[in-house]
């Protein structure tokens, strides 16, 4: 089930609500969230419950028996740490890179003859890293193991991060899977913030694919205005998409008194390639700083082994985006950049005043995007060398002209969206008191409009997965 | 956070307060609304298409998932008083930008034309594209998912049509195998699923300003071979035993887009096709050109403006044409009666929903043949349906007026005409562009037989087979440019004219 679906805003999250509400205690709540969360889950494929619940089970055995141990055991500690490792990644492995292993043996040694195919279980990336990092901090003794297997099932299988993220530490809800508080503050806000997500998705970023699929069509005798104007929609649409779920999520969490960490800082207002990494899906980037670079030794071990942690984190965030080369040259991608910036350009662009930096960092990423986008090696040539007039294309085509010109409200509407502009009006406006007073009836009435003006969007719109979904 | 907080304001709190109510009302408004079973449609009007149904349940299709994304479809898809929600939606797209004028790129990439076809260089079969293979391009499906007027001509007497198909002069072959009934309920046309992906309409691009809009022309040069081989190939093995002719109808953009908005459109230069074609066609084949005389009538209403067919008029030029290369008399336009069904939004609104085609539709006019009207066409389960050449659409759909010609699309369908005893008959190799023309042809054969090789699966024998069998004596090819164009449909029509 998508969030942007009606079948889910309608019937699914609705009654939800309405059960949540009706129960009393926070375990009958924490009960019916459980079993929504598993109905949400299998509706991708019953199949697929096996994979989750055995994956909290591994997860949820091996921290007890972590915890168990005392320190004196540290050998046994960590053979139980490497068995979940093993057994999480392992799983993670075969369902998502076992295809992409045997395909890529495949075309240098011809063997296997046949590459089998593997459907890719919905989230799996997402809650296998949440079951990961709360193994590694049991192990680290950051959080003491949780007891019991269902509250660890429900951290892993909650809806509203299950399958796109952010992904949500154990310490974040640790408390809150026992003890948590609707006030009717969050639960206003949790509401705005889930509306303005979902209007984000359904209109906004839909409308965006539109505009970026349309012109990045027949790549191969596009016209280069066409290829850039796509290239633009398309970073709008990837960033109002996935942060669109982020917001839902953490919107949704908010409603019931579950906090999630931010994911997005409108990373398209960094100011350098590290700054955006900052700002960009940030529970990704934590938890391969946390998890991955830090254990590695970080910086502290010298330039040479310093190169090789981020070399080893980048490589790693290409290669979690998506079982492809293309995705693995992404991230190499940035890493190159990082590199530059922590040796060459740091000096330089701390000097410039920020809007150079910002400049900079924009056309990397949206470079990166180009790389991101498309899956086929020979596409992506054809595209990034069409961006730049090879293959005797057109410089622009009525369609282009066009397409600008039927979206351009949207397009200027998207751009402002996607910086800070909105939220820092609406905070010097708060500080007026009539001023406020409007805006308060503002944000009574938004919530509804936009659950409206989405509703109808996804009618028209039949079927709209999140991209981040195969991930 | 501060345990003291300050207080909170209280048009906050009710700012608050009013948020809960109003979003849990919308809520569990659309959510009951979700709950009207009965408000469920299972047909779009204004996209012209079937609404999913509830899927089978299956064992396999729980555990896949498949089963549940299947109710999903079915859940949004045929939510209640979808078209007023879409209309809602169609308000706020307005507001992108500005959308007076618009192009939307086709999905077809175009060739260069040259200007005869090499046709002893095979036509390469390139490896699909993710964009072409399998699926219609979701933007422009159109011609393959329209859905299927309900008839709505009162029943003839079942025993009307004669059970088998008339030859012209050789004893009838038994030809349909179910007798000739008519079902008031059933569609005209076969139904989507069973029908082979075409992807004919949907390669185009469109020109959208105001109320009108032009599809954009993509030369496809592999599918050029195959359709000019197959023509070239009939006219060679029916020499000295059919004559075979060539039409082909060019789309409006050609006779109403400037040069330079043409050029500017990325499609292809589609009057350099046209010669391509022709030039390219075997001296065997008489070719039928109707492009000039079109271009002298383009002031005409020649062409729908929210459609990609011409009007009757348009194939009216076209039938003159015709009569002039067989040698025949046309008839003058002033001999017919006309009928008028008004409204008509084609396949171009049902795609682009331009407001101002709403504002201002399409006529369809047809004029009666004047000899016979009645037709019998067989949909694709077999059954023969009488039916009226053209008919009264008064009742039908915006969408689907133009089914007042020749029953619309099906695989296959005859007229037998008793009042012309000139022993001639013709075969019509089409698609929907023949079906405005065949009201004309009506007066000047005895027996007309139309294949629309889109649909038609050798129900009747191999079409060859078929025109020896019966002593055809005019074998014609009626056929759009746009429909020629797709690889697709060209290799379905070279596999079923062997």
């Amino acid at each position: 089930m998508v969030f942007s679906s009606l079948l889910f805003l309608f019937l699914f999250f609705s009654i939800n609500l309405i059960a949540y509400f009706l129960v009393g205690s926070t375990r009958k709540r924490n009960v019916i969230l459980l079993i929504f969360s598993l109905i949400f889950y299998a509706w991708g494929g019953a199949a697929y419950l096996l994979l989750l619940t055995g994956e909290a089970f591994i997860s949820w055995i091996c921290a007890l028996l972590i915890d168990r141990e005392d320190d004196q055991a540290e050998g046994r500690r960590r053979f139980f740490l490497i068995l979940a490792c093993v057994g999480l990644l392992g799983l993670l492995g075969i369902f998502k890179y076992a295809g992409f292993l045997l395909g890529t043996l495949n075309a240098i040694t011809g063997f296997p003859k046949s590459v089998p195919q593997i459907l890719l279980p919905i989230g799996i990336s997402f809650y296998t890293f949440q079951l990961l990092s709360y193994v590694v901090d049991v192990y680290r003794g950051e959080v003491s193991a949780q007891r019991s297997y269902f509250k660890i099932l429900l951290y892993c299988s909650l809806f509203h991060q299950c399958i796109a993220g952010p992904i949500v530490r154990y310490q974040t809800v640790e408390r809150e899977i026992d003890s948590r508080r609707i006030t009717l503050r969050e639960l206003s806000e949790g509401i705005r913030r889930f509306s303005v997500g979902l209007a984000k998705k359904a209109i906004l970023a839909n409308a965006c694919a539109a505009a970026a699929r349309e012109l990045l069509t027949n790549l191969g005798t596009a016209p280069v205005s066409g290829l850039w104007l796509g290239m633009l929609f398309y970073m709008l649409q990837i960033y109002l998409d996935f942060s669109a779920y982020s917001d839902m999520a953490i919107g949704m969490g908010r409603m019931i008194g579950f906090h999630y960490l931010e994911n997005f800082n409108y990373p398209y207002t960094a100011v350098s390639v590290q700054d955006f990494w900052r700002r960009w899906h940030i529970s990704l980037s934590t938890f391969f700083r946390d998890y991955v670079y830090i254990p590695l030794g970080g910086n502290r071990r010298g330039t040479a082994a310093t190169v090789r942690n981020m070399f080893a984190v980048w490589f790693l965030t290409g290669l979690w985006h998506g079982a492809s080369w293309n995705y693995i040259l992404w991230g190499l991608y940035f890493f190159v950049f990082l590199m530059l910036e922590r040796f060459v350009l740091k000096p330089v662009l701390e000097r410039l005043p920020s809007c150079f930096g910002w400049l900079y960092a924009m056309i990397v990423v949206y470079f990166g995007w180009v790389l991101f986008r498309f899956e086929s090696l020979s596409e992506l040539w054809l595209v990034l060398s069409g961006m730049f007039g090879a293959g005797g294309r057109a410089l622009t085509a009525l369609s282009v002209r066009y397409m600008l010109l039927n979206n351009v409200f949207l397009l200027a509407f998207c751009l402002i969206a996607v910086t800070p502009l909105g939220k820092n009006i609406r905070n010097r406006l708060l500080k007026h008191k009539a001023a406020a007073n409007l805006i308060y009836w503002g944000d009574a009435l938004l919530p509804a409009i936009l659950l409206i003006l989405s509703m109808m969007a996804l009618v028209g719109n039949s079927y709209n997965p999140f991209l981040y979904f195969q991930f | 956070m501060a345990r003291q907080r300050k207080k909170v304001p209280k048009a906050l709190q009710k700012s608050r307060i009013l948020t809960v109510m109003l979003f849990t009302a919308v809520m569990i408004f659309f959510t009951l609304l979700g709950l009207v079973w009965l408000l469920r449609p299972s047909v779009s009007e204004t996209e012209n298409r079937k609404l999913a149904e509830f899927p089978a349940f299956s064992v396999s299709g729980v555990l896949d998932g498949s089963f549940f994304s299947g109710v999903s479809e079915w859940y949004s898809d045929t939510y209640p008083l979808r078209d007023t929600w879409m209309a809602g939606n169609d308000v706020m797209k307005g507001l992108y930008g500005i959308r007076t004028t618009r192009v939307i790129q086709g999905n077809s990439a175009k060739d260069d034309i040259p200007d005869v076809l090499d046709l002893n260089e095979p036509p390469e079969t390139p490896p699909a594209s993710p964009e072409t293979a399998g699926t219609l391009p979701e933007s422009t499906q159109t011609e393959a998912e329209t859905i299927r007027e309900p008839r709505t001509e009162e029943a003839p007497p079942v025993t009307e049509a004669p059970s088998t198909v008339p030859a012209a002069e050789n004893p009838p072959e038994t030809i349909p195998q179910t007798t000739v009934a008519e079902q008031q309920q059933e569609p005209v046309q076969p139904a989507s699923d069973t029908l082979p992906l075409i992807t004919a309409q949907a390669q185009n691009g469109l020109y959208v300003s105001g109320d009108s809009a032009f599809g954009i022309y993509y030369f496809n040069q592999n599918a050029a071979k195959i359709y000019v081989s197959v023509v070239n190939r009939t006219a060679a093995q029916l020499q000295g035993l059919s004559n075979v002719y060539c039409l082909l109808a060019p789309i409006s953009s050609t006779f109403y887009l400037s040069p330079e908005t043409l050029a500017s459109t990325d499609g292809s230069d589609e009057v350099k096709a046209l010669n391509t074609y022709y030039n390219s066609l075997d001296p065997l084949v008489k070719q039928v050109r109707v492009y000039d005389v079109l271009k002298e009538h383009r002031a005409e209403y020649i062409y729908f403006r929210t459609d990609h067919h011409w009007t009757n008029l348009g194939a009216y030029y076209a039938y003159r044409q015709f009569a002039q290369v067989k040698g025949i008399t046309p008839h003058d336009i002033s001999e017919y009666e006309v009928m008028e069904f008004p409204g008509f939004l084609g396949q171009y609104y049902v795609f682009c929903k331009a407001p101002e085609m709403e504002q201002n539709p399409d006529t369809v006019v047809a004029h009666v043949p004047l000899t016979y009207n009645r037709m019998t066409y067989e949909a694709t389960d077999g059954r023969a349906v009488s039916w009226p050449i053209v008919n009264d659409v008064t009742e039908y759909r915006n969408s689907q007026k133009y089914s007042a010609f020749a029953a619309g699309d099906n695989p296959f369908s005859y007229i037998e005409n008793p009042n012309v005893t000139n022993g001639q008959s013709c075969v019509l190799i089409k698609e929907s562009y023949a079906d405005s023309l065949i009201p004309y042809l009506t007066d000047h054969y005895q027996y007309i037989y139309w294949f629309d090789y889109r649909y038609y699966a050798d129900t009747h024998g191999r079409i060859m087979d078929f025109i020896r069998s019966h002593n055809i004596t005019d074998v014609l090819f009626v056929n759009g440019t746009d429909p020629i164009s797709s690889l697709e449909a060209m290799e379905r029509l070279d596999s079923l004219m062997q």
